[in-house]
Order: structure tokens, then C-alpha cells, then sequence
């Protein structure tokens, strides 16, 4: 269903709650999942971060691998969902970030990549920037999404959701964790967009082919997937290289490929999956 | 003295032929580095270029790659479009529903099989169109679909793909990654001067202002007044007006109606009278000319079927006017001189051979560039000979066009006249009797033309092959049928996942490709 979002106040939603969700229904369904930049530390450790070019834009973005297929899910398929961090996109829902103005979205993304980057700043040259105040209530609103099937507008559920307002009136902390969620989506969306122009420019990304042939003998071709070449990386002139290091970016494109080793685990879960499936029919 | 090595360069000429021809030597020679063979170019001060050619082939992809130029920026800044093969209107008897497509894509499984025979002799099959039953590109052209989707990579496609672009636009954009990128240097100024050596050789142009430039090599882009190669060698011009009768042009530059009107992801050629007329789609206009002979229509007449075509805005516009000298240099490469482009020779643009041509000759001059003055001579000849029999087959598939033709009118009768038709090509049409075009027809290394678009013609035409005296040979009916309905099956695919032209050019200069 399209979109409706509107403005999150307390005149036309105070007695609107969040329905408690089920996002690993919602993971069964996808094979790709957007993650941030400020994600793959951890996601890292549990899934193939791949890039695959946006149907719309033709931009790359950078997500989770979950199945080979559009529509597998292999991780909830061995029941293995929920023991992996999921991704913060799929948490969201059904909040989303509006913006007063043209530029705001701009000034906001800047605010939220600001402080990470003075973090690296710190811990690499000490060199620390002074944040200019900044008040993120002038260019950003919490906005809801009307048609979401995760709202409860009139108490209907037996008043089993977490309120929107509390009752003297004052944001919830559902509200609060919404607002804080939407910051850290954001500034995901932002790093990745900094760290893909640079990659981008520098010609870094690879066309990845997986051949695989699947336990029953059947084949598959997957393309559409890339990675950041290390070979690239390493033929780069030592002012670029230098430069990429600088950033902390060669950290990142170093976690990056180490979580293509699930790849391999990925193969596996399905094929264990195929295998059983043999086993039924073959009783 | 023969053993000097090529070191430098000089290019005469400004427009297309000049930039393209340096940008390709001077990446492969690494005109940017030290040791590489130095490249300069001289624009004319006082002459603008011709710049005729707005549509391409699909070789310009591999030649903007080896260039070093990002397919985005040359979309984007050459006002180009895509461009998926030509649709000949009214060739045959000037009927409404008259037409036929030379799509770019080859027919399925081509060459594992050649299913023209089966395609004629299969009811179910010739009841469609050649081209639609072996090929599905004539279904994107129709539909105004692009080649590729905006997830595609650079200079990468769906379905097969050339260009149609602004050509001035062209010519500065190439210019700018040339001198900026490339290393190559710039001189504008006019040659006023050709100064021989003693072996005839030239060994430097004198210029206005800039003194004398020397140089091992000189290219002749000088475009239809070849300073070097006809004022300077008197190298003889072929004159090929006896077999193709179009000697002039009429263009004009037609904005759209509508912003969001469809830009055409083919040439549409349309037969007129006394000649056809060209319409190209750019994203922000279309250019638009009629060829004609005048020795069978007079100006004014022409005019009128222009006006004709175009409808009511056509008084606002400008007609720019183009002779068309038919034929080419009977040697194109003489002592240290070759001519490319206009100055090397010029025919109707019917199948966009022009900008095709230039790229060849780069491709040669980079690839064999001559190590010293001795090798020089070997490569001339070859060049010479390479590029008579490419000149050649061209004029023999051009006026493959004319003669598969049933209009009546005096301009197409003649067009008919055996006398007209170069031998090369009666030979061949008298081989297509009985067997229709394949890759036996054409195994020399400098093919021009596939057999494949011999085919889309001759079928697409109406020519009708005699298969009856080899019928026992065609053993793979089978196999045939196969391919046919997998052609089938690509077509729906590919009319499903593919975007139209104008919305995929609208998202490439909003986005463009992200490079991999």
C-alpha cells in the first residue's frame, strides 16, 4: 500500500499506540536487506554486506544477504533469525523522518556524520572540530505512516500497544526511541552515501558472479551483486590510499570484505535446506 | 632517415574526425606521458566544421571506452540519445504500411544457425516480419524503449546499442577530455603552407601564427577541402554519383511538441520521391534533412516534401544546405599522410557510415601506428587496400537499398538500371538466387556489414530467395522453431523490463551509471 505520512501531534494522536511487530514475518520475504554504514561492525560478523544497484536509480546501495532468490530468506528459513542482529531498516516502520525545508535534509545528514566523523578525528590525529550549535527541531519532524498496519488509532487492541503520549501529555518513550531510531537510520544512510562517492569515484567496485551448484545438481548464476576490489584498492596512487586511510575507510571496506566469508555459510544453510527437503520427498 | 621512430603527430582539422582520431592515439601512445608519441592538433582559426554525423554504431561504445571517457558525461553533455538500428519507411512501394527494420541486434542464435531459410519457407513464421520473428529489437524501436536499464554498467546493454548525439556537441566535449585529459596540445590557427621533404614526404605546415609545426606523421581531417591529402598529394577522387544518385542535402532541427513526446530509439528513414528523408531523436530536438538528386527534383520541390514531412512549424525553421559529393580518395594514405573523415570521402548518410569510418581508420592508425619510416610504407598500402574494400562494400550495401526497390518513380527506376549496379554487388544478388547472405558471402577480415544486415535488407524487402534446388540441406527445422519461439519469448521479456528511452535519458542525467 502507498504511503500516507503525516505529521506525528499531539491534538490528532494522542490516543494513538505502536502495535507490538513482527519483523521476522516481514524478513521471511526479503533476500536483501539496506544496512548503514554504522551498522556492519556488528553485521559484519553475522552476514554478507554486499552492494547492489537501486532498480530505480541505479545507485548502489549496501545490504545484507539473505537468500539467493528474491523472496528467500534462508536465515529464517533455519531458524536462525533470531539469532543474528537485524537490520535497523526493517525496525523503523511505522516511523519515518520529515523535513521543514529544502536543505534541511542536507544540514541534518551533516549534523548526524559530524560526530562520527570528530570521533575518528580524536582517536586518529586528535584533531577535534568544534560542533556548531545545531538543534535538530528546526529542520526535522517525526512523521507516521497512516496506512501502516503497526498503528492502533482508537484503542481497538485492547490498549495492548505502547502509547504515543504519556499521560500528562508529554512524548512517550516510544515516541523518544522512534526519534532516536530515525537519527541512527539516517546517519547510516549518510555514511554510506559519503564512503559510496568516494568508492565510487576511485572505480573500487566489482561486479561479484556467484556460480554455485546446489546440493540436488541444479545451478545458479546470480549476478547484480558487487564488492570493493582489494586489488583496486591496492594499486591506488599513496596520496589516494593515504587518503582513504585518513577517513577510516579502509577499516570499513576491510569489514566489509571479511563478511563476505558468510557467503560460504549462506551456500550452506541452503543446501542443508535442499537436503532436507530431499529427505521428506524421498520418505 | 628511414629509421627515425613516429614520435609525433600532427592532426589537421577540428571537427569529429580530428578529435576522435586523437583522443584514440593518444591514449593508446600515452600522448600524456614523456615517452609517449606526441599529439597535436590544429583547428582552423577562420573555418568551422561540418560535423555531419548524428548517428553512430554500436562501435563508438568500445571507442569512447578506449578513449578514456565516461559513458554518463558523453550522454549527458552531447545531447545523445539512444539509438537501436533504422526503420525504412516507403522503401518498397511508399504504402502506409510500408516499412522494415536493420535492427542492431543479430538474429537469435546467429551464427549457429542461419534461419533465414526457414523463416521463408515456414507459413507461421514469414506471415511476421524478418525481423520480428528472428530479432526483438524491432519491438523495443517501435514501442520507444531503450536498450538498457539505468542498473546496466557503462557502455553495457540489454539489447545492442549506438548513439545518436549532437555532433558540434560532440566535437567540444571530445575536445575537452583530449587536451585535458589526453595531453594532447591545441593549436588554433590556419595552415597557410605545406613544406615537403625531399622524398616528397611532408615535414612540417606553416601556420599563421604559430610558425612551422613538424611532425613524423600527419593526419588529414580537414573535412571536404583535404588541405593535405587532395590540395597538397592531388590524391584523385573517386566519384561514385553514377551509382548513388543523392547529391544534396536539406537539414533542419525540429524542437519537440511536447517536453515528454517519445524520442525515438531508431533512425527513421523515409522514401521520398527523389530521394529519403532522415529523422534522428535527440533528447531535445530532433534533426531532420531530406537527400535528394537534383537531376531528378528541383530545389524548390524538395523544399516542399521536406515541408512536407516536418508539418506546420516547418516556416520557422532553418535549412542548412549540404552537397553531396559521392565517392572517396582513390589513395587515402600517401607517404607520411592519410585523410580520415570528409576529407577521406563522403556518402549519403543512409547507414551512418561516416562516424563508423572514422573509427576504423583510428583503430588502424593506433593499432598498427607505424614504429619508424620504413614500416610506414607496409602500413599505407594496407591501409589503402583495407579502406578501398570497406569504401566499397558500403557503396554496394547502400545501393542494396535502391535496387530491392518496386517504387516507380523516375529516381527509382534509374536507381534499377544495371548499369548503375557496381559488379561486385550483381554478383552477389546473383548468388542470393538461390542462397540467401552468410557468413561465406563476406570472410574477408575487414567486413564492414555483417551478413546479418544483408539479410534484414534483402527479407526485409521482400526479396525472395530459391531454396527449392537445396531443399534437402535444411535439416534443422527443429532447431529452427526453437529459436523462433525463444525470439518470441525475449521479445515479451524484453518489452516488460525495459524503460522508454526518454525516462531511462531523464534518470542517466539525474543519476547517471555508477561505475563498477
Amino acid at each position: 500500500m502507498k504511503k500516507h505520512l503525516v505529521e506525528v501531534n499531539f491534538k490528532e494522536h494522542s490516543h494513538y499506540s505502536l502495535l507490538a511487530k513482527n519483523t521476522t514475518e516481514q524478513a521471511a520475504k526479503l533476500n536483501i536487506i539496506p544496512v548503514g554504514l554504522n551498522e556492519i561492525k556488528q553485521a559484519s560478523q553475522h552476514y554478507p554486506l554486499v552492494w547492489v544497484k537501486s532498480s530505480h536509480t541505479g545507485q548502489f546501495k549496501l545490504v545484507a544477504l539473505f537468500g539467493f532468490e528474491t523472496g528467500e530468506n534462508v536465515y529464517c528459513q533455519s531458524k536462525l533469525w533470531h539469532t543474528i542482529p537485524s537490520p535497523l531498516s526493517l525496525k523503523n516502520d511505522p516511523f519515518y523522518l520529515g523535513y521543514n525545508n529544502k536543505g534541511a535534509e542536507q544540514r541534518f545528514k551533516q549534523h548526524l556524520t559530524r560526530s562520527v566523523k570528530t570521533e575518528h578525528a580524536k582517536s586518529t590525529t586528535d584533531k577535534i572540530e568544534k560542533t556548531p550549535s545545531y538543534n535538530p527541531s528546526n529542520d526535522v519532524i517525526l512523521c507516521i505512516d497512516k496506512n501502516s498496519a503497526s498503528l492502533d488509532d482508537n484503542g481497538k487492541h485492547n490498549n495492548s500497544g505502547l502509547p504515543f503520549y504519556q499521560s500528562n501529555n508529554q512524548p512517550s518513550a516510544c515516541l523518544q526511541n522512534a526519534q532516536r531510531t530515525l537519527a541512527t537510520l539516517t546517519q547510516g544512510q549518510a555514511l554510506t552515501d559519503e564512503f559510496l562517492s568516494k568508492i565510487a569515484s576511485l572505480q573500487l567496485m566489482q561486479p561479484l558472479k556467484l556460480d554455485i551448484t546446489w546440493q540436488d545438481n541444479t545451478q545458479a548464476d546470480i549476478s547484480g551483486l558487487y564488492t570493493i576490489d582489494p586489488l583496486q584498492l591496492n594499486l591506488l596512487k599513496p596520496a589516494a590510499h593515504a587518503d582513504l586511510i585518513a577517513q577510516g575507510y579502509v577499516d570499513t571496506i576491510e569489514l566489509l570484505n571479511s563478511s563476505l566469508a558468510h557467503i560460504q555459510r549462506l551456500v550452506q544453510l541452503k543446501n542443508n535446506l535442499i537436503e532436507a527437503h530431499q529427505e521428506v520427498l524421498s520418505l | 632517415m628511414m629509421n627515425k621512430a613516429t614520435k609525433s603527430i600532427v592532426i589537421v582539422g577540428g571537427g569529429t574526425a580530428g578529435w576522435l582520431i586523437a583522443g584514440r592515439i593518444a591514449a593508446q601512445h600515452k600522448s600524456n606521458t614523456k615517452e609517449g608519441v606526441q599529439v597535436t592538433l590544429i583547428e582552423s582559426a577562420n573555418k568551422s566544421p561540418i560535423n555531419v554525423g548524428e548517428g553512430t554504431w554500436p562501435t563508438m561504445r568500445t571507442t569512447l571506452k578506449k578513449i578514456g571517457i565516461s559513458e554518463s558525461d558523453f550522454i549527458r553533455e552531447c545531447c545523445v540519445s539512444f539509438k537501436q538500428g533504422a526503420k525504412f519507411a516507403g522503401w518498397v512501394n511508399g504504402a502506409k504500411d510500408d516499412f522494415y527494420y536493420h535492427p542492431l541486434v543479430l538474429p537469435q542464435s546467429y551464427p549457429s544457425i542461419n534461419l533465414a531459410p526457414y523463416w521463408q519457407n515456414d507459413p507461421l513464421q514469414n506471415a511476421n516480419s524478418f525481423s520480428n520473428s528472428v530479432c526483438y529489437q524491432e519491438q523495443l524501436c517501435q514501442l520507444g524503449l531503450a536498450p538498457k536499464l539505468i542498473t546496466c554498467a557503462e557502455f553495457t546493454g540489454i539489447a545492442n546499442y549506438a548513439y545518436h548525439l549532437d555532433s558540434a556537441k560532440f566535437a567540444v566535449f571530445l575536445q575537452k577530455h583530449c587536451t585535458k585529459k589526453l595531453g594532447i596540445k591545441h593549436v588554433i590557427d590556419d595552415v597557410i603552407a605545406v613544406n615537403p621533404l625531399e622524398n616528397g614526404d611532408i615535414g612540417s605546415l606553416t601556420t599563421s601564427n604559430s610558425g612551422h609545426i613538424a611532425a613524423d606523421l600527419f593526419v588529414d581531417c580537414s573535412g571536404f577541402s583535404a588541405i593535405l591529402l587532395a590540395k597538397h598529394y592531388k590524391s584523385a577522387f573517386v566519384d561514385k554519383s553514377d551509382v548513388l544518385f543523392v547529391n544534396q542535402a536539406l537539414a533542419v532541427q525540429l524542437p519537440y511538441q511536447d517536453e515528454a513526446d517519445d524520442i525515438a530509439s531508431h533512425t527513421i528513414s523515409t522514401a521520398q520521391d527523389a530521394g529519403w528523408i532522415w529523422d534522428i531523436g535527440l533528447p531535445s530536438r530532433r534533426g531532420i534533412g531530406y537527400v535528394y538528386s537534383d537531376n531528378h527534383q528541383n530545389e524548390d520541390q524538395a523544399i516542399e516534401r521536406l515541408a512536407g514531412y516536418v508539418g506546420k512549424d516547418f516556416d520557422k525553421l532553418t535549412i542548412k544546405k549540404i552537397p553531396i559529393n559521392s565517392g572517396h580518395r582513390k589513395v587515402f594514405w600517401k607517404n607520411n599522410c592519410v585523410a580520415v573523415g570528409l576529407a577521406s570521402g563522403f556518402l549519403e548518410p543512409l547507414e551512418a557510415s561516416s562516424l563508423v569510418l572514422v573509427e576504423m581508420s583510428a583503430d588502424m592508425i593506433a593499432d598498427q601506428l607505424p614504429a619508424n619510416r620504413q614500416m610506414m610504407d607496409i602500413i599505407a598500402k594496407r591501409f589503402n587496400e583495407t579502406f578501398t574494400y570497406r569504401w566499397q562494400s558500403i557503396i554496394d550495401f547502400l545501393k542494396l537499398h535502391y535496387i530491392l526497390s518496386a517504387r516507380n518513380e523516375a529516381f527509382w527506376r534509374d536507381n534499377r538500371q544495371t548499369s548503375s549496379i557496381p559488379e561486385s554487388l550483381q554478383e552477389l544478388m546473383q548468388l542470393w538466387q538461390y542462397h540467401s547472405p552468410y557468413d561465406h558471402d563476406f570472410n574477408h577480415r575487414n567486413e564492414v556489414f555483417p551478413a546479418a544486415s544483408y539479410q534484414y535488407i534483402l527479407y526485409g524487402m521482400g526479396f525472395k530467395t530459391d531454396y527449392q534446388l537445396q531443399s534437402s540441406s535444411f535439416n534443422q527445422q527443429e532447431f529452427a522453431r526453437q529459436q523462433f519461439t525463444k525470439n518470441q519469448q525475449l521479445t515479451t521479456k524484453a518489452c516488460q523490463l525495459l524503460p522508454k528511452n526518454r525516462e531511462l535519458l531523464a534518470k542517466i542525467s539525474q543519476y547517471g551509471f555508477q561505475c563498477a
